[in-house]
């Protein structure tokens, strides 16, 4: 039934690109209206988006190869990775360690984008970077410890073995299960772990010498590498059934997010050395659990 | 430097001061004014010392004033506030025309660098000495030797096209100055549009990593001079208002005081119901300050919540500010003598600003307690920015940024003006020095000034709203200082004839706790350097007197007065 994989995962792939700053808009709303205003309309994000893509991307000085294609490499990683990951149809997925693929492809995407900012030269987008790099490198390293646990756990790498995995209801998953959540929060470079960009700060940070269409795939990138975070943390938790996905999946994936949102209103900015203390917190306590796990509970 | 004043017995008050600064010069004493003159030769630096560090006093400014029509020499005033005597001590330096030069005291109060550079660039009057003998004002394309306000240029000289300019460069190399980076940093761009900044300033950061090694400023970018329209073809009535128009959040203390810096070379008693309303606008616009940074602040610590509430709440005291003045902003309730007729406060208006403040202060009383127990807001500004009350006496630094410096001092309460010579005023000091601290005072003078604008409410009474300001004499010096949200503003004024000003030299707060700001950023992380930039809660448009005066004219046409004060 390869055919019809492949059909799921390229619906999955569409579901995830058109609902990802859909899911922006309706956080912006939300945003507003916890901070009293009224906030734009839920498909707000989707009209920037448009507006930026039709742009053409002005670019400064002599660009480097490096820092034109970056923001399409890392495009194209999380395209495939959306085409593997069950999200709205169970599917799409079941090639041989693709948990590990899964979260290169999702890492690399991201350091892509930084590397190619980087290569700009300019002062604020080299800071913001660096800072985005430290930050995602720590974090990187607590997911690598939860998936770790999952294989552990389920004594496999592949996908369609994993999930979900809480079919294995022992004290170490449930903890793992929430310290992904958390980092699945700090991934989405929410505040106050929001500080590659930084606008008052860096003023947009690694985003700074990036304009229209390129500009536009960054921000749509983002959108979509929150969606497929959280569409994996759902993945481990519910049943991988098409009904669960085509009903439960939806309304968790928003309800997430707009946990999420609201989370983020009550925080300011952290400074990225006190942002990197607390993510290696998170680090010791993976170990902890990692330590459960093999003694069995 | 060190020898004078160890063994001297300290003055008790102004009088026996007045004989006590004989040893330095000849002291003359006109009602808080100690006009020092004739200088002994080479105590000048003994003086500033003795004044500054050991009375207790500190420097407030310098202003230079090119008296050469009327006494054929320029004049460069230094202006010391002694608090405890209430008196103002103005240093009356003189500089012969052909060779106008006198002693720097930048050395022994680094506070007077950027007074004594103004005074360089506008007047021309060269200070011996100063570690930094570079343009701070006029723009690098300025011809040499060209001085705006010596009386000799005419206010309305069309400057000349750009190829002229580029010539008169080139004929005259005008000493443009580029500070070295100290060793191999990077540097970071803040400016002249940066998101932390609203208005256009430029600070140079060295960076290691994330650390500042160290910072430099550049600024002035928006001087457009409005001294001169003042000195040259003002009224005493109009540049109230252009007064007020200095600054889009802090106007109204600098029209106050403007007025009352008139009023004291002229001897104009302004009745009480003025002073009363003065102060009422006066705390209002300080209340509304004080919001507008706190939103301020929290956007730039990433916590656009707070900012959104407090931005709100500003717009509260905006509709407050209508209610009473018919505007938002820029109350233009002021006059030389008083208050204008139509700004008269009513009993029904007095109630309903009452209870407009009491539904502000419990609305600001439900958020405030929870954003500043927050967290990350406590994290990011404890400890951050720490200015020492050492360091704070050494930059003259004013307002709240002293006061959370350990720092009493207090325009409205150690040298009363309007109304709070009627009413005590509270003020809280606090002693950490750092960001947190400025917050938490700023916060404190929000609940004060609404309790303060309850009281003067209460007590307003009845008499005329101006007093006859119909004669002015000529050659009279007046400093007029109200506390504004930054800090003391000041106001000197020489009053001339026809109706009109011989030198207006404005002075805000955030001119003196601007040049504190490199020494807060040494050691600090780059993320922490708009926040710190902020905590001062600088306002360059009003170091910089920026007004827009006439959009359509341009630069090639002399500045017009006509939509700003509307006569003429």
């Amino acid at each position: 039934m390869v055919w019809l994989n492949t059909l799921y995962g390229v619906l999955n792939a569409c579901f995830i690109l058109l609902v990802g700053p859909l899911i922006d808009g309706v956080e912006r709303k939300i945003r507003a209206r916890l901070q009293n205003r009224r906030g734009p309309s839920i498909l707000q994000t989707w009209y920037d988006l448009v507006k930026l893509l039709r742009k053409p991307a002005a670019r400064t000085g002599v660009p480097s190869t490096l820092f034109r294609l970056s923001v399409y490499i890392g495009f194209v990683n999380l395209l495939i990775v959306s085409l593997f990951i069950p999200s709205i149809l169970c599917g799409g997925m079941g090639f041989f360690g693709d948990l590990i693929l899964f979260i290169y492809l999702l890492s690399s995407s991201k350091v892509f984008v930084l590397i190619g900012s980087y290569s700009s030269g300019s002062p604020y987008a080299s800071i913001g970077s660096t800072r985005e790099v430290s930050l995602s490198m720590a974090s990187e390293l607590v997911l690598a410890e939860i998936i770790a646990l999952i294989a552990l756990s389920r004594s496999s790498l592949l996908l369609s073995n994993v999930f979900p995995v809480t079919a294995v209801l022992r004290p170490s998953v449930l903890i793992g299960l929430g310290v992904l959540g958390i980092i699945v929060y700090i991934e989405h470079s929410r505040l106050p772990f929001e500080i590659g960009e930084a606008e008052p700060e860096l003023a947009g940070g690694y985003t700074i010498e990036y304009a229209g269409r390129d500009l536009g795939f960054i921000l749509w990138s983002n959108t979509i590498r929150r969606t497929l975070l959280t569409t994996f943390l759902i993945d481990l938790i519910i049943p991988l059934d098409v009904l669960y996905h085509l009903v439960i999946y939806p309304v968790l994936l928003f309800s997430i997010m707009i946990v999420f949102t609201a989370i983020e209103t009550g925080w300011g900015r952290l400074r990225i050395d006190i942002s990197l203390k607390y993510v290696k917190r998170l680090s010791y306590v993976m170990w902890g659990v990692i330590l459960l796990a093999l003694i069995g509970y | 430097m060190r020898s004078s004043g160890i063994n001297q017995v300290r003055p008790r008050n102004k009088y026996e001061l007045m004989i006590d600064l004989r040893r330095f010069g000849e002291p003359r004493l006109r009602g808080k004014y100690l006009f020092l003159s004739r200088i002994k030769s080479g105590r000048l630096r003994d003086l500033v010392d003795y004044l500054h560090w050991r009375l207790g006093g500190y420097y407030s400014t310098s202003i230079g004033v090119d008296e050469r029509p009327l006494d054929g020499y320029f004049h460069v005033y230094h202006v010391f506030v002694l608090e405890e005597y209430g008196v103002y001590v103005l240093v009356d330096l003189i500089a012969d025309p052909g060779h106008p030069v006198v002693e720097s005291i930048t050395p022994v109060v680094p506070a007077a660098n950027w007074a004594e550079r103004e005074i360089m660039d506008f007047i021309g009057v060269k200070f011996r000495g100063h570690p930094e003998p570079h343009r701070l004002i006029l723009p690098d394309d300025w011809p040499e030797n060209v001085y705006p306000l010596r009386k000799d240029y005419p206010y309305d000289d069309k400057l000349p096209t750009s190829d002229k300019i580029a010539k008169l460069v080139r004929e005259s190399s005008p000493a443009t100055w580029e500070p070295e980076a100290p060793g191999d940093h990077t540097v970071i761009p803040v400016g002249p549009y940066h998101p932390a900044l609203h208005e256009p300033e430029y600070f140079e950061l060295f960076v290691e990593g994330e650390k500042i090694v160290d910072a430099r400023y550049k600024g002035f970018m928006v001087h457009r001079g409005i001294e001169k329209i003042a000195e040259s073809r003002l009224s005493y009535n109009q540049v109230s208002f252009i007064a007020e128009r200095i600054c889009g959040i802090c106007g109204f203390t600098h029209s106050t005081a403007y007025c009352q810096a008139v009023e004291e070379a002229a001897g104009i008693d302004v009745p009480e119901r003025a002073e009363y309303i003065r102060s009422i606008l006066l705390e209002i616009e300080r209340i509304h300050s004080h919001f507008l940074w706190m939103g301020v602040a929290f956007h730039l610590l990433g916590y656009d919540t707070g900012f959104m509430i407090m931005w709100r709440l500003r717009e509260s005291i905006m509709d407050l500010a209508e209610e009473l003045t018919g505007s938002r902003k820029m109350y233009g309730a002021n006059i030389v003598g008083g208050i204008r007729d139509k700004w008269d406060i009513r009993d029904d208006k007095a109630a309903l600003i009452k209870r407009m403040l009491d539904e502000i202060r419990e609305e600001y009383l439900k958020y405030i307690p929870k954003i500043i127990s927050l967290e990350e807001i406590k994290k990011r500004t404890r400890g951050v920015g720490v200015l020492s009350r050492s360091d704070a006496r050494k930059y003259s630094v004013l307002g709240p940024h002293a006061r959370a410096s350990g720092i009493k001092t207090d325009v409205r309460k150690y040298r009363p003006y309007a109304a709070y010579k009627y009413v005590n005023v509270e003020i809280p000091v606090l002693d950490d020095g750092d960001i947190y601290a400025r917050m938490i005072v700023r916060h404190e003078e929000i609940l004060a000034s609404i309790d303060l604008i309850h009281r003067l409410l209460d007590n307003i009474p009845k008499t005329p709203l101006h007093a006859d300001t119909s004669y002015i004499p000529e050659r009279r010096h007046g400093i007029g200082c109200t506390e504004a949200p930054r800090g003391e503003d000041l106001h000197f004024v020489i009053t001339g004839r026809d109706n009109k000003l011989y030198r207006w030299r404005p002075r805000a707060p955030t001119y003196n706790n601007l040049l504190s700001v490199p020494a807060m950023l040494r050691g600090e992380y780059l993320a922490d350097a708009p926040i710190i930039i902020a905590s001062i809660d600088p306002c360059f448009s009003c170091t910089d007197h920026v007004v827009v005066v006439d959009l359509r004219s341009g630069r090639r046409r002399p500045l017009r007065t006509r939509g700003v004060v509307g006569g003429r």
